[in-house]
């Protein structure tokens, strides 16, 4: 007979998990750049093409969360990520805040044990705002940042950027990136439920 | 301890039993095929591949220097060529300078702001083109069983090492299963290009993203179970065939890498 709140069920890292946080992180991180990739036709459609796959990646993590309900998956995602991220040139704050970001996701889906269809959507949409880390420089040296965009791209380019993105513009743009990560995760719901439950996988 | 049983015949002719004790090295002893475990043409330490990986990705995306951009792309060419013919190189090695040279060309000759823009982009894209060479050479010449054995020598604990080998292994095969899925459902008269996507989002993402996670899952489960059996849940230390060493190529490398970091932050300019 199970003792109530012993911890012999309860999940934890084992190296099967590890290896499936391996699998989805690398399906995450395709389905990401491949939005992101929209973005070189035009620079304005990298935010259409990071929305696309805030969308896809609903799905992805919904069963994700489903398959491996530790409290390090949303972690080591979120960390092999910045991982990829600095490797690609991006700013090194990124390996500060995905990780923490991904640990609050963590949190917030452990709360209801992973299967609360609510609570990993919120864990989703918080994890969301890790798009924000390569824009994390505009918020502390703003003029450094673009001094240095203007020695090299041009002074067009950095004034227009600048205009573009400012702060206020990132707080906007992370509201719009959690609101988008709360439709992804409905519509990965909705998929979960329409497919994979009756496939027996979730 | 490895023994081996021979049968030996004593001096009046009468079977005897010997016993010799096996001393060869793992490789030997485990049979492997000719070219397993031995170290193949241009042989680097992953550790050496990982370290010349993050200094070119932070020469060429710091836009400060095009000289030390240009021979970031020169090493990544040299490494390239050992392990891709020729001919690949080619495409890759004349490719990215002309992608570069014309949007430059463009910029030169027609001075409009909005021209301007697009040649920086254009720029920055075939900067970006040298770092996914670098990644891409990183990734086609490791083993994943090297990779492993580089992290855990690094001393990176196995809980943050091995969702990142398994990543990078397993995006190549997210890439094939997106291509298969894709010509699949074009045989089924759904088009999965850009513009369906836009119009009617959610079958799209639909017929594209359920079959490609049903997959995703199966393999995983393939390959969690395989690395089970490889002995991926023991806590003792590994024992590696290839035996990770420091080279004279290394070092090479390794100087190139600090020739780059210094011509970068001498701010010496060719062009």
């Amino acid at each position: 007979m199970a003792i109530k709140g012993s911890s012999a069920g309860a999940p934890s890292i084992n190296p099967r998990y590890l290896i499936q946080i391996g699998v989805f992180s690398a399906v995450y991180f395709v389905v990401c750049f491949v939005g992101g990739m929209l973005g070189f036709l035009n620079p304005l459609m990298m935010f259409v093409g990071f929305a696309i796959s805030i969308l896809i990646n609903g799905t992805v993590i919904m069963l994700y969360l489903y398959k491996t309900p530790i409290v390090g998956a949303m972690t080591l995602l979120g960390f092999v990520l910045a991982m990829m991220m600095v490797a690609t040139g991006h700013p090194w704050v990124s390996l500060i805040i995905s990780p923490l970001l991904g640990f609050s996701a963590d949190v917030i889906a452990w709360s209801g044990k992973f299967r609360s269809r609510v609570r990993n959507i919120l864990g989703y949409a918080v994890m969301t705002l890790w798009y924000l880390g390569p824009f994390y420089p505009i918020f502390t040296n703003t003029d450094a940042y673009f001094a240095d965009m203007a020695k090299q791209m041009g002074q067009e380019y950095a004034s227009a950027t600048q205009a573009l993105v400012t702060p206020s513009f990132l707080v906007v743009w992370g509201i719009v990136l959690f609101i988008l990560g709360i439709c992804g995760g409905w519509l990965g719901t909705v998929m979960l439920r329409k497919h994979f439950v009756r496939a027996g996988i979730a | 301890m490895n023994v081996k049983l021979l049968q030996k015949e004593d001096c009046a002719g009468r079977d005897i039993a010997a016993i010799k004790l096996d001393s060869r090295k793992v490789s030997d002893r485990l049979n492997l095929s000719p070219g397993e475990g031995k170290k193949s043409g241009f042989w680097l330490d992953p550790r050496s591949k990982m370290l010349t990986l993050l200094v070119v990705n932070i020469i060429v995306f710091q836009l400060d220097s095009q000289t030390a951009a240009i021979a970031a792309f020169a090493l990544v060419c040299l490494l390239i060529a050992t392990i891709v013919p020729l001919t690949d190189l080619l495409k890759y090695a004349c490719g990215v300078p002309i992608l570069a040279l014309s949007f430059w060309g463009l910029n030169w000759i027609v001075p409009n702001p909005i021209i301007g823009l697009a040649a920086m982009v254009g720029i920055w894209l075939s900067r970006f083109t040298i770092s996914l060479g670098i990644a891409y050479y990183v990734i086609k010449s490791t083993q994943v069983s090297e990779f492993t054995a580089a992290l855990h020598l690094l001393h990176i604990s196995k809980t943050i090492a091995i969702p990142f080998a398994v990543m990078l292994r397993f995006i190549p095969t997210v890439v094939t299963e997106m291509k298969a899925i894709t010509e699949a459902m074009r045989l089924r008269r759904i088009s999965t290009s850009v513009r369906s996507i836009i119009v009617h989002p959610a079958q799209t993402t639909e017929f594209l993203v359920v079959p490609l996670l049903a997959s995703i899952t199966r393999i995983g489960d393939d390959l969690a179970a395989s690395a089970m059996l490889r002995g991926l849940a023991r806590t003792n230390p590994p024992s590696s065939i290839t035996t990770l060493k420091f080279s004279w190529r290394d070092a090479l490398v390794l100087l190139t890498c600090v020739g780059l970091v210094s011509m970068r932050y001498s701010g010496w300019e060719l062009v």
